[in-house]
C-alpha cells in the first residue's frame, strides 16, 4: 500500500504543531522509576475523591446500562445546573471535561485569519486548540503573576474573537476580583466573546472573587467554564460545562459534540452538586496543608507562589525536569513547569498530609 | 535584507542524460539565492558527482526527487531516491582515501563531492528510500574588531529579540570579552550569524542596558522535536542576574514544545548547576594533540516518562550507572548475537565539521567487516588531520548496539549520552587517539 501523501494532506498549522504526550499509567511509572508508592501531585485532583453521594451512584450503577446511550445533551444535569444558577437549561452545554467545551467555543466563533487572546503562563489548552485549529493565539505576558487586563485589551484587533481568562489562574493562583472583571467586560463592550475559566472557583473563599455565572445576564458576551474534575473529584469521568447567554450558547451548540458525556459522569455530577459539606471538607484540608507547606518550604528556603486554588508553585535551585525525575524516584509526582513557561518551578497539588510530608522529605533529600 | 526564496523540487529519471537539467536548476537556484560564483561552482560540482554516481548505479526507469532549500546562510540539496538499486558501500566515503589500490573512478566522484560542500549526509531513511543531503554554506568575511563601549552593571536590563546591527554589536563584545573556547566559531562571521538567524533554525535573544548597549545574549539552534543546542548565556558586564534572565527567557521560548532537551557546551560554569545536568565530557584535539576536555550539559524540557533502550552487554554497566546517576527511567534491553548471519559489508556515513576539526560517524548498515571498516575510517580521517572523531549510536534502533564491541576494540569510548536525541537515546562515542592504534 502506498504511504499517504502527508505533505499534501496535512495543513501547515498541524505540521508545525507538536502533540501533547500525557504521563504513563501509575504501574508503568512505578516500574520505570523503581518506586513502590506514587503520590500524584501533578493534576490538581481532589485527594478526598468525589462526594459520598456521588460515590454511591458509582457503586450502584447497573452494568446493563452501559449498553445504552447516555442522554445526548445531559438533559437532567443541565436542568439541575440551571436551577442552581437561575439560568435556562439551554444556557448550558455539558462536555467531556472543560477541555471539550474549550473546543466548542473556539470552533463556534473562529474562522481562518481570526485570533484569540490569552496569557502566556496559564492553562495551555486555549492556546493549543486555537493553534491546531489554524487560528492565532496571542499570548500576553502575566504581570506580577496575574493576567494583564490593559495589555490584553491592547492586543485586540478586528480579527480577535475570544479572550480567555483563567480565574483563578492555573498555575499562579492569582485572580481578578469582581471590580476588575466587570471593568474589563465594560471595556470590551460586547465586541468579543470573553471566556472566564472557573475550573478552580470552588476553592476560592475570598469575598471579592467574582461569580462569573451571575454576571452572564449583565454581559451576554461572557461565557463561563466550570469542571467536575477538580473540587468534585470526578476527573476520571471527564465532565465539565459552559454557561452563557442564550444567544451565545445557541451558536456554540452548533459546534458541540452530542453524546460525548457518558451516563455515569452525568449522574454522578448531578449528585455531586448537592454536597456543600464536601466543599467545606476539601477547603479545610487545602487550607491546613497550604499552611504546612508554607512553613516547611520557607524553612527549606524555597520561594513559592501560593494564592488561590488547590495548588502552589515552588521555585527550585535546580532544573525542574531533573527534580521531576528525582521526586518520581521518591514516589512523588509533581508537574514540572518549563512547559508552562516557568523554568525551574514545579507545581504541587495540595493533597492529604501524608503526601505533603512525603513531598517535603523528598525535596529535602534531593536538594 | 529579507530574502524569501521558495523551495523547489524536481522529479526526474535517474539517467545521466538528465544531468544538464539538474545542474542548470541547482545553479540558477543558487544564483537566485544570492550565492557567489565560487560557492556555486563548488555546489554544482558536488551535485554533478552525486547525480552521476546515483544515475550510474540506478536501475532503468527509476525516478529521483531533487529538492533545493534555501536557509539564507546556506543552501541544502536533497536527493531522495529508491534504496534498492544502490551499492551503499560506496558511501563509506572516507575509507577510500587511504586504501592502497586506486579508488574506483565513480567512488572518487563521491569523495570530491564530500570535500566541496560543508556537509554531505543521509538525513532521513525511509523503508524504501534514502535521502542524501548536502549543505553548501555561503562564504562570509571575517569580523574586523572595533573598540567597545565601557559597560557598567546595568540598573535595568531588557531582554528582547535583536536587529541585525545589534547582533553585530553582540558579536563584537563576544569576540573581545569572552574566551574563545566558550563560543562556536561562526560568531567570527557576524554576517553569517545574521543570516543564520533569518531562518527558523537559529534564534537569539539579547540583553540591553538602560543606554541600549548590548550587555549579553543567548543563541540557540534546533526546533520542533530535535534536541536544541544553546550558546551562552553570555554576559558582558558581570551581571549574573542578566545571565539567569537570559537563560529563563530562552527556556520560555522553547518550553512549550516537544523539544526533548537542550544541550549546552558553551556556557559559564556558575550558571550550569541551577539549570543543567552534566552529561559527560569530550576531549578536544588540536593538530592531533589532546588539548582540553569539554563538559556537556543538558536539561530536559518535558517530563521524562521513561523508555526502553537497546544495549550491548559490554556497555550495560556504563549505561546503568549513567541512567541511575541522572535518575533517567530506562528499561535496558540487551542485544546479543545468536550466530545469525550478517551483511558482509557495513556502511557508515560521515559528517564533517572542518571548523572544529571534527567528524561524526553514523552507522547505516551493520556488517561483518565493521571493525575493519571503522579502522579504515579512522586512518583516513587522521590522514586528513581530523582528530575529533565521534560516533553516534542510536539506542532506539535495536541493530546499532551490536557495533559496541567493535567500537571498543578500535579505540572508541562512550563519552556522552543525549536522552531522546535519536529514535531513542543517542550514545556518543569518541575515538581516543592515545589508547589505540
Ligand atoms: C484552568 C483549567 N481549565 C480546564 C481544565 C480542564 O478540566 P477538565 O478535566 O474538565 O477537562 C483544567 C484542568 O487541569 C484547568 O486547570
Amino acid at each position: 500500500m502506498n504511504v499517504p501523501k502527508l505533505d499534501r494532506l496535512v495543513p501547515s498549522y498541524i505540521k508545525g504543531f507538536e502533540a501533547y504526550i500525557p504521563s504513563k499509567p501509575d504501574p508503568e511509572l512505578k516500574k520505570l522509576f523503581g518506586c513502590k508508592q506514587l503520590y500524584r501531585l501533578n493534576n490538581n485532583e481532589n485527594p478526598l475523591g468525589p462526594p459520598p453521594a456521588a460515590q454511591e451512584i458509582l457503586h450502584r450503577f447497573e452494568t446493563h446500562r452501559a449498553a445504552i446511550y447516555p442522554s445526548g445533551d445531559s438533559y437532567y444535569l443541565r436542568d439541575k445546573l440551571a436551577e442552581k444558577y437561575k439560568l435556562h437549561p439551554d444556557q448550558i452545554l455539558v462536555g467531556n471535561g472543560a477541555n471539550e467545551v474549550i473546543t466548542f467555543a473556539i470552533k463556534a466563533f473562529c474562522e481562518a485569519g481570526d485570533n484569540i487572546i490569552t496569557a502566556d503562563k496559564t492553562f495551555a489548552v486555549y492556546e493549543w486548540v486555537a493553534i491546531f485549529s489554524g487560528y492565532e493565539a496571542r499570548l500576553v505576558p502575566l504581570k506580577d503573576f496575574c493576567f494583564d487586563d490593559e495589555e490584553m485589551l491592547a492586543q485586540i484587533d478586528a480579527r480577535t474573537k475570544i479572550l480567555f481568562i483563567c480565574n483563578p489562574n492555573n498555575p499562579t493562583g492569582t485572580y481578578w476580583n469582581q471590580e476588575k472583571l466587570c471593568r474589563f467586560l465594560d471595556r470590551i463592550d460586547g465586541k468579543q466573546i470573553v471566556v472566564v475559566d472557573e475550573a478552580y472557583c470552588e476553592f476560592v473563599e475570598k469575598e471579592d472573587f467574582p461569580d462569573g455565572i451571575a454576571l452572564i445576564e449583565r454581559y451576554p458576551n461572557l461565557v463561563v467554564f466550570r469542571t467536575f474534575s477538580k473540587m468534585y473529584g470526578l476527573a476520571g469521568l471527564r465532565i465539565g460545562y459552559l454557561a452563557g447567554s442564550l444567544e451565545v450558547v445557541n451558536i456554540m451548540r452548533r459546534a458541540c459534540v452530542v453524546y460525548s458525556v457518558n451516563t455515569l459522569a452525568q449522574e454522578t455530577a448531578l449528585l455531586a452538586l448537592d454536597d456543600p459539606e464536601h466543599i467545606q471538607r476539601t477547603n479545610t484540608l487545602v487550607k491546613k496543608e497550604k499552611a504546612y507547606l508554607y512553613r516547611e518550604l520557607t524553612r527549606l528556603g524555597l520561594p513559592l507562589v501560593m494564592h488561590e486554588g488547590n495548588f502552589v508553585m515552588i521555585k527550585l535551585p535546580i532544573s525542574d525536569t531533573l527534580a521531576y525525575r528525582q521526586l518520581m524516584a521518591c514516589g512523588v509526582m509533581v508537574r514540572s513547569m518549563t512547559g508552562f513557561r516557568y523554568p525551574n518551578y514545579i507545581r504541587i497539588t495540595i493533597a492529604q498530609h501524608e503526601a505533603m510530608e512525603a513531598l517535603i522529605q523528598a525535596l529535602e533529600a534531593i536538594l | 535584507m529579507e530574502r524569501k526564496t521558495q523551495d523547489i523540487s524536481i522529479n526526474l529519471p535517474m539517467h545521466s542524460q538528465m544531468a544538464p537539467v539538474i545542474l542548470g536548476a541547482v545553479e540558477n537556484y543558487a544564483r537566485v539565492c544570492g550565492m557567489d560564483k565560487a560557492d556555486i561552482f563548488k555546489l554544482v560540482l558536488a551535485v554533478e558527482e552525486i547525480f552521476t554516481y546515483l544515475s550510474d548505479t540506478s536501475l532503468p526507469g527509476e525516478i529521483m526527487l531533487l529538492q533545493c532549500r534555501y536557509f539564507t546562510y546556506c543552501l541544502q540539496v536533497d536527493f531522495i531516491f529508491p534504496l534498492r538499486s544502490l551499492n551503499l558501500r560506496a558511501f563509506n566515503l572516507t575509507t577510500k582515501v587511504s586504501v592502497d589500490n586506486e579508488p574506483l573512478m565513480e567512488e572518487m566522484g563521491l569523495l570530491i563531492a564530500s570535500r566541496s560542500v560543508e556537509k554531505l549526509y543521509f538525513s532521513r531513511i525511509y523503508p524504501d528510500k534514502l535521502c542524501l543531503s548536502m549543505v553548501k554554506e555561503k562564504t562570509y568575511p571575517e569580523v574586523i574588531l572595533q573598540p567597545l563601549a565601557d559597560l557598567s552593571p546595568a540598573l535595568q536590563t531588557i531582554i528582547r529579540p535583536a536587529e541585525p546591527e545589534e547582533i553585530k554589536e553582540f558579536c563584537q563584545n563576544l569576540l573581545q570579552r569572552i574566551a574563545e573556547s566558550q563560543y562556536p566559531s561562526f560568531f567570527n562571521y557576524p554576517g553569517k550569524v545574521i543570516d543564520m538567524l533569518a531562518g527558523d533554525e537559529y534564534s537569539i535573544l539579547l540583553a540591553f542596558d538602560e543606554k541600549d548597549h548590548v550587555v549579553g545574549g543567548i543563541c540557540w539552534t534546533g526546533s520542533q522535536d530535535r534536541t536544541v543546542e544553546c550558546f551562552g548565556p553570555y554576559v558582558f558586564n558581570d551581571n549574573e542576574a542578566t545571565a539567569l534572565a537570559l537563560m529563563d527567557e530562552c527556556l520560555v521560548h522553547i518550553g512549550r514544545s516537544n523539544v526533548p532537551g537542550i544541550i549546552s557546551r558553551y556556557a559559564e560554569n556558575a550558571l550550569l548547576a541551577s539549570y543543567f545536568e552534566k552529561l559527560g565530557s569530550t576531549s578536544v584535539y588540536k593538530v592531533g594533540e589532546m588539548t582540553s576536555r569539554k563538559d556537556a550539559y543538558y536539561r530536559q524540557i518535558n517530563e521524562d516518562s521513561g523508555s526502553r533502550v537497546w544495549a550491548h552487554p559490554d556497555i550495560e554497566g556504563f549505561l546503568q550507572e549513567f541512567y541511575q546517576g541522572l535518575f533517567l527511567p530506562r528499561e535496558i534491553r540487551l542485544v546479543l548475537s545468536q550466530g545469525e548471519e550478517l551483511n558482509q559489508e557495513s556502511v557508515f556515513t560521515t559528517e564533517f565539521d572542518r571548523g572544529r576539526e571534527q567528524v561524526t560517524i553514523r552507522p547505516l548498515v551493520f556488517g561483518e567487516d565493521a571493525e575493519h571498516n571503522l579502522t579504515q575510517h579512522i586512518n583516513s580521517l587522521q590522514k586528513e588531520k581530523l582528530f575529533n572523531i565521534f560516533l553516534e549510536m542510536d539506542l532506539g534502533k535495536a541493530w546499532q548496539p551490536s557495533l559496541t564491541p567493535y567500537l571498543l576494540s578500535s579505540g572508541f569510548k562512550p563519552c556522552l549520552l543525549l536522552p531522546y536525541a535519536g529514535d531513542g537515546d543517542l550514545l556518543i562515542f569518541q575515538f581516543e587517539a592515545g589508547d589505540a592504534l
